[in-house]
C-alpha cells in the first residue's frame, strides 16, 4: 500500500498556489480523485480539496475539462 | 498583541492589461489599502504572468500575486471592500492560513507523559510516587506492631 504524498513529503499544509501540484491529484475532467486513487490520507485529502476549490475559484485550474 | 488579530491572506489577480514596469506601482496601491487599516505585512509573492484556466471577465491570462498580513478581524471586511473597488483586480480570495504553531494534540500530551526523564534512575523496590523503599516500609510496620 502506498503512502500518503503529504505524509511523506512532510507537507503540513497544502498550498492552494501550488496548481501543478494540485492538477496531479484531478482527473481527465477535472474532477478531484477519490481517496482510493490518490492514496492520501484522510487529514490530507480534506486539505487537498479545499486547496483545489480554492485554486479553481482563483482560475489557476479549470472547474471542469473534456 | 492586540485582541482579534489574525493572520489573513490574499490571493489576487490583475489584469493583463498592465505591463510589467507598472506592476510594482499597482502593488503598492494594494498594500497601502492594508496599511490603511493597520495591517501589519508578513509575507509577498510578486505578481507573476499566468495563463488562466477559464476566462474571467473575458481575459484569458492574468498577474497572480498573493499577500499574507496580520489585521483585526473587524476591518477584513474594509481590506476586501477596497479589493473590490479596484478597477485592476479581476477576482480575489481572502483566506485564513492555518496556523503554524499549533498547539500540542491531545496525541502527543500522552507520549510526553509517558517518556522518561533523563537522568533519574529508578530503583528497584523503591515507590514510584514517594521514593521509599518497600523494605524500610515493613521495618517500620514491623516496628509499630511490636513484633
Amino acid at each position: 500500500m502506498r503512502q500518503c504524498y503529504f505524509c511523506t513529503n512532510n507537507i503540513k499544509e497544502v498550498d492552494y498556489k501550488e496548481s501543478e501540484l494540485l492538477k496531479k491529484f484531478l482527473n481527465f475532467q477535472s474532477k478531484i480523485l477519490p481517496r482510493e486513487e490518490t492514496n492520501v490520507c484522510a487529514k490530507h485529502q480534506r486539505k487537498l480539496a479545499r486547496a483545489v476549490k480554492r485554486c479553481r475559484f482563483l482560475g489557476l485550474i479549470p472547474f471542469v475539462s473534456r | 498583541m492586540e485582541k482579534n488579530q489574525n493572520t489573513y491572506e490574499i490571493g489576487y489577480l490583475l489584469t493583463p492589461l498592465i505591463p510589467e514596469d507598472k506592476l510594482d506601482d499597482n502593488v503598492s496601491n494594494l498594500r497601502k489599502f492594508i496599511e490603511d487599516k493597520h495591517g501589519l505585512i508578513l509575507m509577498e509573492g510578486r505578481p507573476k504572468a499566468q495563463k488562466l484556466a477559464y476566462s474571467i471577465k473575458s481575459f484569458d491570462s492574468a498577474h497572480f500575486g498573493w499577500v499574507k498580513f496580520m489585521a483585526n478581524s473587524e476591518i477584513i471586511n474594509d481590506i476586501s471592500a477596497s479589493f473590490e473597488k479596484n478597477d485592476n483586480v479581476l477576482r480575489f480570495l481572502v483566506i485564513k492560513p492555518a496556523k503554524e504553531t499549533g498547539v500540542v494534540k491531545l496525541r502527543d500530551k500522552k507520549l510526553i507523559g509517558r517518556k522518561k526523564i533523563a537522568g533519574v534512575k529508578k530503583t528497584e523496590g523503591m515507590d514510584e510516587k514517594t521514593g521509599i523503599k518497600s523494605e524500610e516500609i515493613d521495618k517500620k510496620l514491623e516496628e509499630l506492631l511490636g513484633v
